[in-house]
């Protein structure tokens, strides 16, 4: 029973009884002892700076890589030489858990919210084999590489990035007007074409994810990538055909539902009348109910129950969160030249400059936080997390001027703040999102088609010591390049639909 | 301040008042009794200071909750499946949907879904026709989320001067990851699912096909397609 009430009240004339005597005491004394529950609280008992860290969740993972791909500046002209940190995959289709991606950690009965991310490139991209990544002189083909969540030792399955099937080829919806001639062919058959059981796009980012129930103990949670074995059907392997995995990150959120107790334990000792026990001031009041009424009027956190507190009486999970999003009315587009790894050089201009370019949605809109959420968010006082999330439909990657063709060019978007004491703005290096012009047109090969690619991006910011300064906004920027060593100035263009920001400000 | 006050003061020699011990014990009128508070009336201030509470407090899901559903099997739509309109019905995606039922409104839901998807959409040279459109679109609780609509790829090529067929369909194909962030969610169930269209028609067109060493040019009808692998939708709510 939830609640509890004196056995039968005191009246007049009654002769003092031992048993009831002590049932005005006792339940009321048991209830404190560890069995206060959502019943006892009023609703909003609990202030934000009540709850324990971990009370709702628990940062289990936030691992990252940051590597820079090395476009616009040479690192080297042999597939030994791929960037600092990246990571090689192995080409004999077997998956291969990623540097820094790994981690284990004990866990109550709950469930793991899991984000991860990754840009891959294809050396299938280069034409020339062999050079990294100064020449490519080709259309592309598949990178045939999947990536996915391995859950101590298995492969999450609604988190792989890929199809299952690696042996059926696509077919073509098309039903031939005669399918008997005098030669009796091609008969009725499908025509089957390309495999299409991992990704393709020899220079892309990719996010994944899963919620996945654990139960008590330790779990190991990681990022495997594979080679798909198609790959392996080709008669010449090349030595440089292989990918190398570049910035990464996985993030690893605990939401408990039956957690380990932390708190120690709280209870009220009252004994209980005996008979001829001397009734006294003293034996009910000091020894009993003021006991008992002092222990009510200071709880202590081992007299709740387990799951003793509901969403009545909590506070919001979330410090703080944003959205926005951006609609254009028509492709976006800006050749503004990437400046490099990590660097924050933001352009002066959507055309013809230097630097990173907020995307925005050409009338007046960036894709910023700022657009919803005029406040900053607070960094320097709230042991917190930031949590941001961004999509972006890039349609076109193509060329504008002369220096190779459209494949060869690639464009990049990320993540970036404006920190409110200095006002500068910020753009994270591992949160560049490199992807290349991967839609040939097969018949000129002059041209390309769009790409029409989902851009993901993902970056936590860990404010778990308190940073010097606040989040004014955070948005998204983009810039484009070609791959080659010297500068090509605004000879590539990328173009850009509807896109989409969310941040997500945790308790730390 | 602690809550529950001192209402009567017992005192050796006096004759008890079972009147008033019996506030001490259950009020129905005040905030007095060790038993009436504590059923639902204790608060903030009957806290101790510095009081914590833990994770083993919190209710399961009565905080933040994380559903995910989807389906590992592959699945081709053509566009002859789509509805009678196009350009404007869409159909929904089987396996990357989620519906979800809140217990008490939240004051965020934070949607991501996931797909492996590849294509073929047949551009004609120039002369022989324009393209089949197609689109992808998420819904949530029946209205479209305008962001989250993306276009998709052309992919394949059919070539006048020697009937020839080209596809990027593989090196296209991609996984696709989005986001929505919902605010405030009321109680009950919510739905998400991601859903595409092609435009109905196709094309006609001769395609040189190649059997036992030999080739023909036969006249198809060529139609699109969309097909999906792994896929998965998910959502984490925030009290």
């Amino acid at each position: 029973m939830p609640y509890e009430f004196p056995t039968r009240g005191l009246v007049n004339t009654d002769v003092l009884d031992t048993v009831e005597m002590n049932g005005d005491v006792i339940r009321a004394a048991e209830k404190y002892s560890g069995r206060l529950n959502q019943h006892d609280f009023r609703a909003s008992t609990i202030a934000s700076a009540a709850l324990a860290a971990g009370a709702y969740h628990t940062v289990r993972q936030n691992l990252f890589a940051s590597v820079d791909p090395g476009w616009r500046h040479a690192l080297g002209s042999t597939p030994d030489t791929a960037p600092a940190d990246g990571f090689r995959l192995q080409n004999d289709g077997s998956w291969q858990v990623l540097d820094t991606m790994t981690s284990t950690f004990s866990t109550g009965t709950g469930i793991l919210w899991i984000v991860g991310w990754l840009n891959y490139v294809s050396h299938t991209w280069d034409g020339s084999y062999g050079d990294w990544p100064a020449s490519i002189l080709r259309d592309p083909s598949g990178a045939d590489v999947q990536f996915a969540i391995l859950l101590d030792g298995r492969i999450v399955g609604m988190a792989r990035t890929g199809a299952l099937n690696e042996t059926l080829r696509t077919f073509i919806p098309a039903t031939a007007d005669v399918q008997r001639s005098g030669t009796n062919r091609p008969g009725p058959a499908a025509m089957r074409r390309d495999w299409a059981h991992s990704m393709g796009p020899p220079l892309c980012p990719v996010r994944f994810g899963a919620v996945i129930p654990v139960v008590t103990g330790s779990h190991t949670v990681e990022v495997v990538a594979r080679r798909s074995t198609a790959l392996l059907y080709r008669s010449v392997r090349y030595v440089s055909d292989f990918i190398v995995v570049l910035s990464r990150k996985l993030f690893t959120l605990e939401i408990p539902s039956m957690p380990p107790a932390t708190s120690a334990a709280a209870a009220v000792d009252v004994s209980t009348f005996e008979p001829e026990d001397v009734f006294s001031a003293a034996a009910i009041g000091a020894n009993r109910v003021n006991v008992i009424r002092n222990a009510y009027n200071d709880v202590q956190s081992g007299a709740v129950s387990r799951g003793g507190f509901n969403h009545f009486h909590l506070p919001t999970a979330l410090l703080d969160r944003a959205r926005s999003d951006i609609i254009p009315a028509a492709l976006q587009t800006s050749n503004d030249i990437y400046p490099g790894y990590n660097t924050p050089t933001v352009a002066a201009a959507k055309t013809n400059g230097t630097g990173w370019w907020p995307l925005d949605d050409g009338a007046g809109a960036d894709l910023s936080t700022l657009a919803n959420h005029p406040t900053v968010f607070n960094t320097t006082t709230l042991s917190s997390y930031l949590l941001i999330f961004a999509n972006v439909h890039v349609q076109t990657v193509r060329a504008t001027g002369a220096g190779g063709g459209n494949h060869s060019r690639f464009g990049a978007l990320a993540l970036g703040y404006r920190r409110s004491d200095t006002g500068a703005q910020v753009i994270f290096g591992n949160t560049e999102a490199h992807f290349n012009s991967f839609n040939p047109d097969l018949q000129s090969l002059t041209t390309d088609r769009n790409i029409d690619l989902d851009v993901p991006m993902f970056q936590v910011i860990d404010a778990t010591a308190p940073l010097v300064f606040n989040v004014d906004y955070i948005r998204v920027y983009g810039s484009s390049g070609d791959a080659i060593v010297a500068a090509n100035p605004s000879t590539t263009e990328i173009g850009w639909l509807r896109g989409n920001i969310v941040v997500l400000q945790i308790r730390a | 301040m602690a809550d529950i006050p001192v209402s009567y003061v017992y005192t050796d020699g006096n004759v008890l008042v079972p009147a008033s011990h019996g506030e001490n014990i259950y009020s129905v009128t005040g905030n007095n009794g060790i038993y009436s508070e504590p059923n639902g009336g204790l608060f903030a201030d009957n806290l101790v200071a510095g009081f914590t509470a833990g994770s083993e407090h919190v209710g399961p899901e009565e905080a933040v909750l994380g559903r995910q559903d989807g389906y590992t099997g592959d699945n081709d739509y053509v566009n002859g499946a789509v509805g009678s309109d196009g350009s404007t019905s869409f159909h929904p995606v089987a396996g990357c949907a989620l519906r979800v039922n809140l217990p008490f409104a939240m004051d965020a839901v934070f949607w991501m879904w996931s797909y492996y998807i590849s294509v073929w959409r047949p551009l004609l040279d120039d002369g022989e026709g324009s393209t089949l459109t197609g689109a992808l679109r998420t819904y949530l609780d029946g209205a479209f989320i305008g962001h989250t609509q993306r276009l998709v790829w052309p992919t394949g090529h059919l070539r006048t001067v020697d009937d020839g067929l080209f596809s990027s369909e593989g090196v296209t194909a991609r996984f696709a990851d989005q986001c929505h962030l919902q605010l405030t969610a009321s109680a009950g169930f919510h739905e998400l699912y991601l859903a595409l269209t092609m435009q109905e028609g196709n094309f006609s067109d001769v395609i040189s096909r190649t059997a036992g060493g030999s080739s023909l040019a036969v006249t198809h009808h060529i139609g699109a397609r969309m097909s999906f692998g792994v896929r998965n939708a998910r959502c984490i709510a925030w009290l």
